[in-house]
């Protein structure tokens, strides 16, 4: 039979749906499927891959299927392997993932046949497997009102023949009797961009290409492990590909082609494989540079065009001149500020903190983020900061909503988001932090490390998943979502993880948003093996031992019954049966636990109630620091560990064994340091360049997105070793008062409260702080202990207070100088901050995580409402 | 020691809780166990402020909490005969906005 066209087809491992459609794209040419002989070379491919396109194929004479097995990766062989046996005038190629369009043979044919050509050129369409990977652009500098362009040996326009995206075989038609006749094959020795190779053979011996800027013919599908989209290579595979390159712009420069775009352009591509590369040495590279030295050393770089911008034009020059042409950057001391991979075998590589933000960029470098700042063109920490600005929620708020509400994806991070974190923000508006697996993976693994082996009281639960947004997520807390993961390990055994705690997964995972401390201590009342709890905070820990202190009663008649008949909550039947279901009668525990809290609480009762208890870990720094103290009284000897300092479920640092010290941890954050003092355009420092005993806000870069994003708290940098800076947690700036002249922080407002309790018998669980009536004089408000302040002289405790105030200078001057007015003391009653939080609870419709409690009451509405708390003495 | 003393008076699923005394730390917890365990089967809950000495913010997390249970399952919640201090109170920590007030 006399065919029309050979289409060969190189087939590998194709999914047997994604090959139908190739098949139906056959089927429906307008030219007459039968007029085209089909040749399909399943190559290396698995049994079960035969037998579809068998069963998808048998039966069509037109179809050619041949079976090579060689072991090569490429598609040179499985294409000469068609080559050798085409039978038609014609040839193109089609991938077994790909599509042409229906009229794509017959008018490619006409146009041909009609010119005479012997080669016809259309466009690809392209779709997407995933958005995590994005294509190089496949537009062209030919003019596109045109439907026929040819192109012969007097009208030869290199510049648009050769830019761009312009050597693949899958856009083009062949005359069989050119390719015959001078011996053009597919170069197997050319790993890759062998099109390219192959094309460049024809072009040199083509008479009359015809090209057809209109026409759209191929439709082509990205996968995620596509050859080309994979970036993960080793160094004899980058050798192979310079080796490959060598070929062709050794062959277009034998033609005296144009191929400063293509020298570049492919160049660009290995240097960015050889910046991912963890394996390559510095002779690998050596080795690469002496095979593209010749060809990048004297090269012009391209000019401005539709292709290229200016920066697209500086950065194909540098980029893979510097990677390339400079393997010297790789010997001895790698230095603290590059990004690029060493020498794998040299002791000096790069640092956990230069590792974290190349990894973040090189995962993120096909988002629109990582696009638009060039994260692939990123070398050095300094380049990171030069290149990428700091950023605000108001930077991220318009993109988040598009991934909440359009389900949009690949913005700022190429993972997919697990969760959005939930934080309440300045004026309670609330903020959405995307949250991804592998961000919450050292944090997951931190949780897991202090579990494992352990009964752990954990005071916290996930929150419900119930409102979903567009692209499939939830909000969590980050406690949270680190939990869903933990019982998402495939590692753990179902025993495993639900022996860590002491609250049954339905407790851990509710389905609905109640409060639910009640519930966690009779869990954890009952059981006698506890030896550790965690709590978010040490509020939590707090607040959950004093409802323990109130409750005790009824929460041992309950562990009696087996029965949670003093749950107060309203919550489903469901969930009322999910409790009862975990609960089993304990009088034994019940009346031991009864003797125990029989006795009071004015000793420590944590450790008699479960005498295996080691330790609490709860961040208790900062604004819970009041807390921390609390807590003291029902802890006694027990230790308590801050554990990990984070935020937005950035793991900025791990607590040393120095109570409230953290060391630097860049295993999910790179970390920036902004001196506190600093204006508004002040550079970063990073983490060597700090010093010791000055104050720094954090800016942190992460995995799930976050790039340059200020934290709003300071912290001290304490010491300095072996490059790592250890810092503790100093204050957050937004409850600084700032009186004429003097800067009272949180800290220092506290710091001199705290002194009052040494020799006296007042015992003080919370505060707050605002400014008097006529602003020049701080009024502290406390909540005690006891109600009846019948017996406390509030002036005497003020003026303590303001002595202590005094240790900083400027306050001290301020008072001297009557700039401000002595400190003034009121006290609250008690719960006034829980009370405070169970009505914003409400309102807001938030668990208590998200809650912190108040210090500076700064705006009306919160002087109002604490203002009414405050408990007057009749006179 | 504050004391606060209970009296209830039910009218179907209507159920009025009259308190007398102080309503502080220290009787929260007796006036929580009082009410709570009565709230089955109740869809209105009343509680009458007429004997009301004080309300402390451990008295008034109580009033939020039933408001809560009570919205929770569609019933009604509110309160009454509150004087004008207490008014006051519920005004500025913004209860008046959620909490029924007959």
């Amino acid at each position: 039979m006399n065919y029309d066209i050979s289409i060969i087809t190189p087939f590998y491992n194709v999914d047997r749906e994604v090959f139908r459609k190739c098949c139906e794209s056959m089927f429906q040419q307008t030219i007459g499927f039968k007029r085209i002989e089909w040749i399909v070379v399943v190559h290396n491919s698995k049994e079960e891959y035969l037998q579809s396109v068998h069963e998808l194929l048998d039966g069509y004479d037109n179809v050619k299927i041949h079976v090579l097995n060689d072991g090569k990766r490429t598609p040179s062989a499985p294409r000469n392997y068609g080559l050798e046996r085409a039978a038609a005038d014609y040839v193109g190629f089609l991938d077994a993932d790909d599509r042409f369009t229906p009229q794509c043979m017959q008018k490619a044919l006409f146009h041909m046949k009609k010119n005479q050509a012997d080669i016809t050129w259309f466009r690809r369409e392209y779709e997407l497997e995933s958005y995590k990977n994005r294509p190089v652009t496949e537009i062209v500098l030919w003019d596109q009102t045109r439907e026929e362009i040819i192109i012969d040996r007097d009208n030869w326009d290199e510049e648009k023949m050769f830019s761009g995206v312009w050597g693949l075989v899958t856009s083009r038609i062949y005359s069989k009797s050119l390719l015959d006749r001078c011996g053009i094959w597919f170069d197997d020795e050319v790993p890759f961009a062998e099109d390219y190779l192959f094309n460049i053979e024809c072009y040199g011996h083509a008479e009359k290409i015809c090209y057809l800027p209109q026409m759209i013919g191929y439709h082509y599908f990205i996968n995620s492990g596509s050859l080309v989209q994979n970036s993960s290579k080793d160094a004899r595979t980058l050798i192979a590909f310079a080796k490959g390159y060598k070929k062709i712009f050794d062959a277009g420069n034998k033609y005296g082609f144009y191929m400063n775009a293509v020298i570049l352009g492919l160049c660009s591509v290995l240097a960015s494989f050889m910046i991912a590369s963890d394996s390559l040495t510095l002779e690998d590279r050596q080795t690469i540079k002496e095979i593209l030295a010749p060809y990048l050393e004297n090269i012009e770089p391209l000019r401005v065009s539709k292709l290229y911008s200016e920066k697209d034009v500086r950065d194909r020059y540098e980029f893979p001149r510097a990677v390339i042409l400079k393997p010297e950057n790789y010997v001895g001391d790698a230095g603290d500020d590059t990004l690029i991979a060493v020498d794998a075998k040299s002791a000096q590589a790069l640092s956990p903190y230069q590792t974290v933000l190349r990894n973040i960029l090189y995962r993120n470098q096909n988002t629109d983020i990582g696009k638009r700042y060039g994260f692939t063109k990123i070398l050095s920490l300094t380049g990171f900061r030069s290149s990428v600005p700091r950023s605000d929620y108001d930077n991220y708020e318009p993109l988040v909503k598009l991934q909440t509400n359009i389900g949009e994806s690949g913005i700022i991070t190429s993972d997919p988001i697990k969760s959005y974190l939930f934080t309440l923000g300045k004026v309670s508006n609330p903020k959405l932090f995307p949250c991804t697996d592998i961000q919450l993976e050292p944090l997951k693994k931190l949780y897991i490390d202090n579990c494992i082996g352990k009964r752990t009281f954990l005071m916290l639960e996930s929150m419900p998943q119930k409102n979903r947004f567009n692209d499939n997520t939830y909000v969590n807390t980050a406690h949270g979502s680190i939990l869903s993961e933990i019982f998402a390990d495939q590692s753990l055994s179902l025993y495993k993880k639900n022996s860590l705690f002491t609250a049954p997964p339905e407790i851990l995972f509710p389905t609905e948003l109640t409060d639910l401390t009640y519930i966690r201590l009779l869990f954890a009342l009952a059981d006698r093996n506890v030896d550790q709890m965690i709590a978010p905070s040490t509020w939590e820990a707090w607040c959950t031992l004093r409802f323990l202190e109130k409750n005790w009663k009824n929460l041992c008649a309950d562990i009696a019954s087996g029965k949670p008949a003093h749950y107060s909550q309203v919550v489903s039947d469901e969930f009322r049966a999910t409790i009862e279901k975990h609960l089993s009668p304990d009088p034994d525990r019940a009346a031991e636990l009864t003797g125990i809290f029989e006795q009071g609480f004015a000793a420590p009762i944590v450790p008699k109630i479960w005498k295996k208890m080691t330790r609490l870990i709860a961040f208790g720094g900062g604004c819970f620091t009041v807390y921390s103290d609390s807590i003291k009284r029902y802890l006694g000897d027990i230790a308590h560990e801050n554990g990990c300092y984070m935020d937005l479920a950035a793991l900025v640092g791990t607590e040393t064994r120095m109570k409230g010290l953290y060391a630097l941890d860049p295993r999910n954050a790179f970390v920036e340091f902004v001196p506190a003092d600093a204006g508004s355009d002040d550079e970063a420092v990073f983490a060597r360049d700090v010093e010791v005993g000055k104050r720094y806000s954090l800016l942190i870069s992460t995995y799930s997105g976050l790039y340059r994003y200020r934290l709003d708290d300071v912290v001290l940098i304490e010491y300095f070793k072996n490059g790592i800076p250890f810092f503790s947690y100093d204050h957050d700036p937004s409850q600084t008062v700032r009186l004429n002249g003097a800067v009272l922080t949180e800290k220092a407002i506290w710091e001199a409260v705290k002194e009052l309790q040494k020799g006296t018998d007042l015992i003080v669980c919370d505060f707050a702080y605002m400014l008097n009536d006529t602003e020049d004089g701080l009024v502290i408000l406390l909540e005690t202990d006891h109600d009846d302040k019948s017996d406390i002289d509030k002036e005497q405790i003020a003026a303590f207070v303001d002595t202590r105030l005094q240790k900083d200078e400027a306050y001290r001057k301020a008072i001297a100088d009557g700039g401000i007015q002595p400190v003034r003391v009121e006290f609250m009653e008690q719960e006034s901050q829980l009370f405070y939080r169970d009505v914003l609870m409400y309102r807001l419709n938030f668990p208590p995580d998200f809650i912190k409690p108040v210090r500076y009451i700064d705006n009306p509405v919160k002087e109002r409402f604490f203002k009414s708390r405050i408990i007057y003495q009749e006179v | 020691m504050s004391m606060l003393s209970v009296t209830k008076n039910q009218e179907g699923t209507k159920l009025t809780i009259n308190p007398i005394g102080r309503i502080d730390t220290y009787t929260a917890p007796q006036f929580d166990d009082e009410v709570s365990s009565l709230l089955d089967g109740i869809t209105e809950l009343v509680i009458d402020f007429s004997q009301v000495e004080y309300i402390s913010s451990a008295g008034l997390r109580l009033i939020v909490t039933w408001h809560k249970a009570m919205a929770a399952k569609d019933g009604k919640f509110s309160v009454c005969h509150i004087a004008d201090t207490i008014y006051n109170i519920f005004s500025a920590t913004g209860l008046v906005d959620f909490i029924n007030i007959i």
